[in-house]
């Protein structure tokens, strides 16, 4: 479960797996601060929620890196390899465009709301849970689920509109 | 009219699609050695940088101390010393030195006399009349 929510942020098994095992070794070094205020899997799901979003901001950081090497020459030839999943060479690279045009959408989604859609798209997680997780409230997080999949349409829209 | 928007709803349906066809992931074989590996790795470091946290904590806190120490024994010193009553002869002494150091002629620029003044002005002369022959 753990593995999959990181899996679920990142949408890369190998970085998946690296993050569920940073949460299950903050897991091990937290576990005598755990004031068991909630259940422990929401609060090793909170770790592993707070571990993918750091994640996605260090990409973040790292991809506007990798533009300004672009702009000026510097080029990493292993960031454009198309994915090695899928039936054929060419429904992979269309599988990679989508979920990397996905992963541009959902990353400029506010950090609740992002969480709350991805979570809200697994399977396991009811909104209550969510809402334990978040630290809010069912309809807040109804609410929050609602905007970010409004938000989504609106920018896949105006993506597609534009290419 | 219709179309580019139905291309563009169908687009964005296809988008969202890949989310809910991401596959449920098993982890590897390794996952459980490696996690195994890194706790261990994490409990030894976290051990040892107590430790040295520990014996470089003290070592600061003596350093700081030996350090203040130090500079409240000097300010005492300092305190102590410029109490001491200043005698006659070292004030007719220091008065001396300062007269001494006013009076010199490095300082007596300001005061022009008769023959420097008429010395700078024949050398003005002689610069312009070299300028203009």
């Amino acid at each position: 479960m753990v593995l999959n929510t990181c899996y679920r942020f990142v949408m890369n098994r190998q970085d998946a797996e690296d993050l569920a095992q940073d949460v299950f070794v903050e897991v091990h070094r937290s576990l005598e601060s755990f004031r068991e205020e909630s259940k422990l899997s929401t609060w090793i799901y909170r770790i592993a929620v707070t571990k993918s979003l750091d994640h996605l901001r260090r990409m973040k950081r790292k991809k506007r890196f990798s533009s300004i090497k672009r702009i000026i020459g510097i080029d990493d030839p292993a960031e454009d390899l198309p994915s090695t999943s899928g039936d054929n060479p060419e429904q992979a690279l269309a599988g990679k465009e989508r979920a990397g045009i996905l992963q541009d959408a959902l990353n400029t989604l506010p950090d609740n709301q992002k969480t709350a859609f991805l979570l809200s798209k697994q399977d396991g997680y009811t909104n209550s849970e969510i809402a334990d997780i978040l630290q809010t409230s069912v309809s807040a997080v109804e609410s929050l689920i609602h905007r970010a999949k409004k938000n989504l349409h609106d920018k896949l829209s105006r993506y597609y509109t534009n290419n | 009219m219709k179309r580019p928007d139905e291309h563009i709803e169908a687009e964005i349906r296809r988008t969202l699609q890949v989310l809910d066809d991401l596959p449920n992931l098993k982890a590897s074989p390794l996952f459980r050695v490696h996690l195994m590996q890194r706790i261990e790795t994490s409990h030894q470091s976290a051990s040892g940088y107590g430790t040295f946290r520990q014996t470089e904590g003290f070592r600061m806190k003596f350093a700081v101390a030996a350090i203040l120490l130090v500079i409240n024994i000097s300010s005492a010193l300092l305190f102590f010393n410029s109490q001491e009553p200043l005698s006659l002869t070292d004030a007719g002494e220091a008065i001396e030195q300062l007269s001494d150091d006013y009076s010199g002629e490095e300082l007596a620029y300001y005061v022009e006399t008769d023959d420097t003044a008429s010395n700078r002005q024949a050398g003005d002369q002689a610069v312009q009349e070299n300028v203009n022959p």
